[in-house]
């Protein structure tokens, strides 16, 4: 039994796959390095264990990454699905690497393919929570020029969120703060970096924040028309598990 | 007036003493300007400048909804709501007893700064009431703008109303600082506006919409090698993007866009598709809005409906959005029938209903422009069909396997597996079948003996007591 052990990056992901695509076989199970689930049917000794040490400043091998006929866009899909976190995923994006590399590059035509539609679902997934946090993530000053956002999202989206951010808010430093995963993105006015930041270090907002925030409510309150409420609407928009991160409250 | 006054205590319970100015002005501001329907930050595209503050995106981004479900992208607000104009349907009109206030241009351009900078907003979205003479009232949206850009190096998104009689001068000084303008068309058709707004001409609203247009034609010219609307025959295969706009001078890159409001005046739809129409045609609008008419003033010019027409301003957007994105005309989809939209089907449906003989459609070799007709295909679908065919014969289970909502689709397309009983059914039939599979449209209901003609209740509660 093959077990393919990776560091939980898609760096380190591919690195430890693209043996296995080159000859075109698939691991029996992948799984990240710190998280130990116990296989199904305990063995007395983890046979073939096969682990990527990617210790920082060690590359791989940079033909990885030039697998033939995995083109650009099927790249991007297998990072997108990847950021989804869903048990399985690594087994499905070999697969689907796998495919692309004996279709040529058609791969992305095949869209009735169980191989590719498990990857097309994750990725729309995850591009879809990315471009609802692009509208409902809020900063609130926290200092100086300095702002910060907390989110609580299904899918690792920081990664896609941070160079949108930097490219918006270029002349302002910011913190986003992703809650579920214990991390942070980062930008000092240079460049974007992600850090580890645990779920309760919550940062005090600053004196000017208050009057700003009472000033969107007041507006959110005053924008709505009376005569067509319609709450279930706002909330098909805003579901509830994004309200607490609100300045503002729906469902009034 | 009951509202306005428990909005102000719920935004001013905790009075602050530099803010309470501003806050006040933006609530009597932001409620003025809320029956404005406007709301997208889409079709424009602004880069950030290195190490500046702000960018557009193309796609538009929702910041939150408002408890009428209609999205919030734009800080909506007018600059004034002291207006020289008496317009029978405007909250704003001269002839109103309203708090009248006004934002200084350094206000809203802080005020919009700070929103844009916690993410709150894509940018500004700025009409105004007439303060004097349209020269002036232009002068000052102007002025704001201005600090936005240079002062505030603020790259977002911008939308400007142009005020109607303004000078040419100031329109065109506006417009290379804004991604889109807009000119309110108001009603649908000359009469109503002689009517309804005393004090505007169709000229006077039609004229600087023709110079807008020209102007951007002049200044955006990669943005004219298509048309935005382009007939069914004359183009198959996906639609085209649109590449980004580079930069130089900037002469309103979003285009501009109009509103009229719905069911004040007596028009019937196709005279309002058809205006749409020759609006994206002629002028190259890129959205026209429609506004469901909500009795705000009481004036005997005016319809009092009971409730707002909102099913056939939805009705009213389907259709404007088959003109723009589906290759349907105006004429067309009012062909063989009424003047109307039905109201229990999208106009699609509609179209398909009355016109039987080009359905069922075959997945596997109907063109794009063909798949774009049968209801229930979107855009997107339509192109995933367009891709997935190449790679080999679709049959019934792999439409489904793309994504493709059948629910009304299978009456309409036919694939290898589907259903044959589906297809081809006379329109009479079709239309119950589809009536049947659409929610709420019939109610089941438990029978009742009280149903039943002539069934006295005292002989029905003798039946059950079994007394005589």
């Amino acid at each position: 039994m093959n077990i393919l052990r990776y560091d939980g990056s898609f760096y380190g992901l591919i690195c430890a796959l693209a043996p296995y695509l080159y000859r075109h076989q698939l691991p029996d199970v992948v799984e990240r390095e710190n998280v130990r689930q116990p296989a199904l049917i305990p063995t007395d000794e983890e046979p073939q264990m096969i682990s990527t040490a990617l210790a920082p400043g060690l590359a791989c091998d940079p033909q990885a990454f030039r697998l033939p006929g995995v083109s650009r866009e099927s790249w991007l899909n297998a990072w997108h699905a990847f950021l989804s976190e869903a048990p399985g995923i690594e087994t499905m994006i070999a697969r689907y690497l796998l495919l692309a590399i004996e279709k040529r590059g058609a791969v992305d035509t095949y869209l009735t393919d169980d191989r590719v539609r498990n990857i097309n679902r994750f990725a729309h997934r995850v591009l879809a929570e990315k471009h609802r946090f692009m509208g409902l993530l809020r900063f609130r000053n926290i200092g100086q020029n300095l702002y910060y956002a907390s989110i609580n999202s299904d899918n690792f989206v920081l990664p896609l969120l941070a160079p949108f951010f930097v490219e918006r808010f270029a002349d302002q430093q910011w913190i986003i703060h992703d809650r579920r995963r214990e991390v942070a993105a980062m930008y000092d006015l240079r460049v974007w970096t992600i850090i580890e930041r645990s779920a309760g270090d919550l940062p005090e907002d600053s004196p000017e924040e208050d009057a700003a925030q009472r000033l969107w409510r007041c507006f959110f309150d005053s924008i709505a028309v009376r005569e067509r409420l319609n709450l279930a609407l706002q909330q098909k928009f805003i579901p509830k598990k994004y309200w607490s991160d609100l300045i503002e409250t729906p469902g009034r | 007036m009951a509202n306005v006054i428990g909005e102000m205590e719920k935004c001013l319970d905790q009075p602050q003493e530099r803010l309470s100015g501003v806050i006040d002005k933006l609530r009597i501001l932001s409620a003025a300007a809320r029956y404005d329907v406007s709301c997208a930050s889409s079709g424009s595209s602004r880069k950030s400048t290195p190490g500046g503050l702000g960018n557009v995106a193309a796609s538009g981004i929702c910041h939150s909804w408002a408890a009428d479900g209609r999205c919030i992208s734009l800080l909506k607000v007018l600059f004034t709501n002291h207006c020289a104009y008496d317009c029978a349907y405007c909250l704003n009109r001269r002839s109103n007893d309203i708090e009248r206030t006004a934002f200084t241009p350094e206000e809203l351009a802080e005020l919009t700064i700070s929103f844009y900078r916690r993410n709150y907003i894509e940018g500004l979205f700025l009409s105004s009431g007439v303060l004097g003479n349209p020269d002036y009232t232009m002068e000052l949206l102007i002025r704001s703008v201005r600090l936005l850009r240079e002062v505030h190096g603020f790259g977002g998104y911008i939308h400007l109303k142009a005020i109607p009689g303004a000078d040419p001068d100031l329109l065109f000084e506006a417009g290379t600082l804004v991604d889109r303008m807009s000119v309110n068309l108001e009603l649908p058709s000359h009469n109503s506006l002689q009517l309804l707004a005393p004090d505007k001409s169709k000229e006077q609203i039609l004229l600087p919409m023709t110079r807008i247009r020209d102007w951007h034609r002049e200044h955006n010219p990669q943005q004219h090698r298509q048309p935005l609307l382009t007939s069914q025959t004359e183009v198959s295969g996906p639609l085209q993007s649109r590449k980004p706009f580079v930069a130089g001078l900037n002469f309103v890159p979003g285009g501009q866009s109009t509103q009229m409001i719905i069911g004040a005046s007596p028009e019937d739809d196709r005279q309002i598709l058809t205006l749409s129409e020759s609006l994206y045609k002629k002028m190259q609008l890129k959205r026209v809005y429609y506004s469901a008419y909500i009795p705000i003033n009481h004036d005997s010019r005016l319809p009092e409906p009971p409730q707002p027409q909102l099913l056939r301003e939805h009705r009213l957007y389907q259709a404007d959005w088959l003109l723009r994105f589906y290759r349907f005309s105006a004429e067309e989809l009012f062909e063989n029938g009424p003047p109307t939209l039905d109201s229990d089907f999208d106009p699609k449906i509609m179209w398909a209903l009355r016109h039987p003989e080009r359905f069922p459609v075959d997945a596997n070799r109907a063109d794009f422009g063909m798949l774009l007709r049968v209801p229930g295909l979107g855009v997107l679908s339509a192109q995933r069909i367009v891709r997935a065919r190449r790679a080999g014969v679709l049959r019934y289970e792999d439409l489904v396997k793309l994504g493709i909502v059948m629910k009304r689709a299978r009456f309409f397309l036919t694939a290898p597996g589907s259903a044959t009983g589906d297809l081809g059914l006379d329109p009479h039939l079709l239309r119950r079948r589809l009536l049947a599979s659409e929610p709420g449209a019939i109610k089941p209901k438990q029978l009742s003996l009280n149903d039943f003609p002539g069934f006295l209740p005292e002989v029905w509660r003798e039946a059950v007591t079994g007394q005589f």
